[in-house]
């Protein structure tokens, strides 16, 4: 299972802050994200991590990865 | 005058003498400095030279800018200036306020106020008629008690700018507060304005601005605030404002925790926008802004409390305090009593570290809310030796005490929300920072981190190294010139861009409908650096040329310790790798290994009147 881990807008876009999903062989990081973050493509920028370490939307993802995603905050 | 988009009138006090006046300033001050912190820094350099910053001859500047007033994406702001009692050198700060509508719809561009009142006085101007009037009634009372009274005798339809018993007491890092929350004036703004005795300033007003092309206005406005409404982002900037960083910087191992000595608090979740979101009563924000940050909860004493990340970094993680409501009450006494929550909390924390060190005898510890909250009063009002001494500032208290090791300053302020071990780019924008230690005016942690080395077609795995790429201080200038430049000169607030996506061609559109000016991309990048340089000026000829480029350099801590826990504990800042890129900053500035703007530089930017006088305290390049 690939756990993804969703911070900010989003977790709020894709209604939840943590989803699992059973991989069918290889997908990048978008494909994934844009099956399960409504808009994600209309963000420009976004920090993307994959086990801990940044990683590139084009990264490729399997089996029992974690990917987290959070959004380019620029602080009060 | 027959411009468009500014008065060009600066309306003068001179409270010792009891003397109002209305200046006027040139077309061209207005094109080249454009208005908020550029004139600011362009009255100052001409008229605070030398000062006691809490003496009668400091200057405290009020400025807007040609935005305010006018129905602008979240351009209901205003910047407050003066020479700093905390730092010695430029201070300044940006409001979101009634006041900075009223002030331009009453026929000015600013105020500035000289002199000192022999009692407490407030300012009531209305358009034309500006009357000084006693506040002896009001001297003593909190912010947001004054500005009900005064909103009592003047009726709601006003814009209200005070101060609090730290103002009064001449804590250093008084600011100036507006509805209840809305701060300026990091440095100390408050405390010249109390040293001043001035209380508070009251403003009507009822002009029409003129306005180059107020269809276009109107037009570019409202396709703004439609976008703004439409953006992906706000749904959940409406929910949690700028309060999501918590839980960005705790992830990053960037949340001040305990005075800087790490990057993760353990009760993160407990302080951050989603707990704020259980707490939420109402939203608050700026006059003509559609995204209103200011997340209002109700705190342990079951009072309101606006908060924002700032607030909850310095005053919750940093110190060791995991409770939001609790956090909340030391914010609502910041905001009441009229002081930086910034700085309070970089002074607290500071304190927490000596008492637990064995520097301090008497104080709190780190986690302790009960006394944390009496040491805050205790500074608002300077009450006894340890209040009083943290009143003072980090800097001073480390000159006292010897704690410099870990004493989070630069140039005398406070450092803010982001704890830098691991991120040279942020602790050079600290670094460089026209005011000291801010992260307003370059904050590239995201790009930084966003950017880290990635190697490889399709990498993963790749570790986040530490990097100081030449292209970090490039980042850093191009971000000072919008942050700490532009939106700083309209004034207007950089939030739609920076969090939520508004396209920047705005700003230049929008500034010609205004004002008929055209202006380039190159020609707003050339008046930020002419402020920059500027204002570097201002901070060279007050130390009279003892300037070094070590004030460029961020916390010694960031150099001598590493994280304490996390994925990346145990790294830390490398010093002459810091030092390389401050090169780089420099030679990108035109400024010379001193950090001081070279004689070319200076006439390239339209500054030559500034080079005699910096020549009479140093040697220019």
């Amino acid at each position: 299972m690939v756990r993804i881990r969703l911070m900010g807008a989003f977790a709020h876009l894709a209604g939840t802050r943590e989803v699992e999903i059973k991989l069918e062989g290889k997908k990048t990081v978008d494909e994934i994200l844009r099956e399960v973050i409504p808009r994600y493509d209309e963000f420009r920028e976004k920090i993307i991590m994959i086990n801990g370490q940044p990683a590139r939307g084009d990264a490729e993802v399997e089996g029992e990865d974690e990917i987290k995603v959070m959004p380019v905050l620029s602080g009060g | 005058m027959g411009m468009k988009g500014w008065w060009g009138k600066i309306l003068r006090i001179d409270l010792t003498n009891n003397k109002v006046w209305v200046q006027e300033y040139p077309e061209e001050i207005a094109k080249k400095f454009i208005g908020g912190r550029g004139l600011a820094a362009w009255i100052l350099w001409n008229e605070a030279k030398h000062v006691d910053p809490l003496g009668p001859d400091n200057k405290l500047v009020f400025a807007s800018g040609p935005f305010n007033g006018l129905p602008t994406p979240s351009g209901g702001k205003m910047v407050v200036a003066a020479k700093s009692p905390l730092t010695g050198g430029y201070g300044d700060g940006n409001l979101g306020t009634m006041a900075t509508v009223h002030l331009r719809k009453a026929g000015y561009d600013a105020i500035v106020v000289e002199g000192k009142a022999k009692k407490p006085v407030y300012l009531y101007i209305e358009d034309d008629n500006v009357s000084i009037l006693s506040a002896e009634g009001l001297w003593g009372k909190g912010t947001f008690e004054t500005e009900r009274k005064l909103k009592e005798i003047h009726g709601k339809n006003v814009g209200i700018l005070s101060i609090g018993p730290a103002g009064e007491n001449l804590v250093r890092y008084a600011v100036v507060i507006s509805q209840e929350g809305r701060a300026a004036g990091r440095p100390g703004m408050g405390a010249v304005m109390g040293s001043k005795n001035l209380k508070a300033v009251v403003i009507k007003g009822s002009k029409e601005i003129p306005v180059a092309d107020k269809e276009k206005l109107r037009e570019l406005s409202q396709e703004a605030y439609n976008a703004i409404l439409n953006s992906p982002g706000y749904p959940f900037w409406k929910r949690q404002g700028t309060m999501a960083a918590v839980e960005w910087t705790n992830e990053n191992s960037a949340l001040p925790t305990r005075n800087f000595q790490d990057g993760t608090f353990e009760f993160a979740r407990s302080i951050d926008g989603y707990t704020m979101e259980g707490m939420k009563v109402k939203q608050r924000g700026c006059p003509y802004c559609n995204m209103p940050c200011g997340n209002v909860v109700l705190d342990a004493e079951g009072q309101e409390s606006e908060l924002d990340y700032e607030n909850v970094a310095l005053l919750g993680s940093n110190l060791g305090i995991g409770k939001l409501n609790e956090v909340s009450v030391l914010n609502r006494i910041a905001d009441d009593m009229g002081m930086d929550t910034i700085s309070l909390g970089g002074a607290i924390a500071h304190v927490m570290e000596a008492v637990e060190r064995g520097i301090l005898k008497d104080g709190p510890t780190f986690g302790d809310f009960k006394k944390a909250r009496e040491l805050a009063l205790d500074i608002a009002y300077r009450r006894g030796e340890l209040g009083n001494l943290a009143a003072e500032g980090v800097k001073a208290m480390a000159e006292k005490l010897g704690t410099h090791d870990f004493a989070m300053h630069v140039k005398g302020l406070e450092v803010s929300g982001y704890n830098c071990f691991i991120y040279p780019a942020m602790a050079l924008a600290y670094g460089t920072s026209s005011i000291g230690a801010h992260h307003k005016e370059a904050w590239v942690i995201a790009w930084e981190i966003g950017t880290a080395p990635i190697e490889g077609e399709k990498a993963k795995k790749v570790e986040y190294r530490i990097t100081y790429d030449p292209e970090k201080a490039a980042k850093v200038i191009e971000l000072q010139r919008l942050r700490g430049g532009l939106f700083e000169m309209l004034t207007a607030c950089r939030l739609p861009w920076v969090e939520i996506g508004l396209s920047l061609d705005y700003y230049p559109k929008l500034l010609e409908a205004i004002t008929g000016v055209k202006y380039t991309w190159d020609d707003l990048y050339k008046a930020a650096d002419r402020v920059y340089a500027l204002i570097r000026a201002y901070w060279v000829r007050e130390f009279n040329g003892n300037w070094d480029r070590r004030m460029d350099y961020p916390p010694r801590r960031w150099f001598i310790e590493g994280l304490k826990s996390g994925p990346y504990k145990g790294q830390h800042l490398e010093e002459d790798k810091y030092d390389a890129l401050l090169s780089e900053y420099y030679r990108l500035r035109g400024w010379d290994e001193r950090g001081i703007p070279k004689r070319e530089t200076l006439k390239e930017l339209g500054l030559e009147e500034v080079i005699p006088e910096l020549e009479q305290v140093t040697k220019l390049e």
